[in-house]
């Protein structure tokens, strides 16, 4: 698989992922796996998950509008995603997320990933 | 739609006032709002920061004062539109609210417990250090899911200060009450405001010339005893 076809797979099994059963998201991850969401910092699996699990939507969806991707060495991609999302009834917020997929022995996984919802101050 | 589009347009007012509703996902914040202004206004969204917002003019006439006209204020309430969810609040919120809406859920601990992380939020980013808040526990119709008694709410209020509230998005109890009382508040820093800036000029001026004045008489005494 080229890089483009792992992001592009990876992206659209991530986010129905996230959609439809977020506790499914927990075979993306690993022990060394580390995780920005905004200000916080996650590491480990279980630690991610929890606080996958802790956000207090019910609903999200995911609507994107870029998708990038470089090689970083043979076994890693790095992917940097833009969209929308919108979670329950409340209005869309922009949002950006990189990640750092690495070939593990067990196959792909994600070993960084940040997160941010796009504001500004003015 | 048209009335929505007049009360845009509409200009004539006294005063503007931003209100910003805080507190956990799920305390009813949006609820709330929507119940004070009868959910009879469109929702603005202001998409580059993520504010979202409901209008609503009320008038306002100062306690006290029985002669003075009651002031048109334009009320814009704010909400976090969903970002608390990710902890992602822009300071933008913050800083240009004029007054601020503490919301916790009477049926949820971790939302009052979380009233002490918000208020340092608060402080560290709004107009001032001791902003105009209100603490609402909201919810209080469910009353068999009540986790936060009443007491022990106006407990922590006192200990930080903040006047308290229990409010129902759902039946509206004291959700008009809430931003009355907010909005007395506002006005009144306001106007203490306005009275500070107009004593120099009035009073604090005036007492300047006359001790120059006085020091000048001083000195033509003294160069008058030299001769």
């Amino acid at each position: 698989m080229t890089a483009q076809e792992i992001s592009k797979a990876f992206v659209q099994h991530y986010y129905t992922t996230m959609a439809s059963n977020r506790e499914g998201l927990m075979g993306l991850y690993g022990d060394e796996s580390v995780l920005t969401l905004e200000t916080s910092e996650c590491r480990g699996r279980n630690q991610i998950m929890e606080k996958i699990l802790a956000l207090t939507y019910q609903k999200i969806q995911h609507d994107i509008t870029s998708i990038d991707h470089q090689m970083i060495s043979s076994d890693s991609v790095l992917v940097v995603v833009t969209g929308r999302l919108k979670t329950d009834d409340d209005p869309p917020n922009s949002f950006t997320q990189t990640f750092v997929l690495r070939q593990g022995s067990g196959g792909i996984f994600i070993a960084n990933e940040v997160f941010r919802v796009i504001l500004h101050n003015n | 739609m048209s009335n929505g589009t007049d009360q845009l347009n509409n200009t004539e007012y006294d005063y503007l006032i931003k209100f910003l509703a805080l507190g956990d996902s799920g305390v009813g914040k949006t609820s709330f709002l929507f119940q004070y202004t009868d959910g009879s206004f469109e929702s603005k969204f202001v998409t580059t920061v993520g504010i979202d917002f409901r209008e609503k003019r009320v008038s306002y006439k100062p306690s006290g004062v029985d002669s003075s006209r009651a002031q048109r204020v334009h009320l814009q309430l704010w909400d976090t539109a969903g970002q608390e969810r990710f902890r992602s609040l822009t300071t933008a919120f913050f800083r240009d609210a004029m007054g601020f809406f503490l919301f916790f859920d009477l049926a949820n601990e971790q939302s009052f417990l979380n009233i002490r992380n918000w208020l340092d939020q608060l402080k560290q980013h709004s107009y001032c250090e001791t902003p105009d808040i209100i603490l609402c526990g909201n919810k209080c119709d469910l009353d068999d899911m009540r986790v936060v008694s009443e007491e022990r709410a106006r407990e922590c209020a006192e200990t930080y200060g903040l006047p308290y509230l229990e409010t129902s998005a759902a039946t509206g109890h004291n959700v008009n009450k809430a931003v009355s009382m907010l909005l007395d508040l506002v006005m009144k820093r306001m106007e203490e405001v306005v009275d500070k800036t107009l004593l120099p000029a009035q009073y604090g001026g005036g007492g300047k010339t006359e001790l120059q004045g006085a020091n000048e008489t001083e000195e033509s005494k003294s160069s008058g005893c030299a001769c």
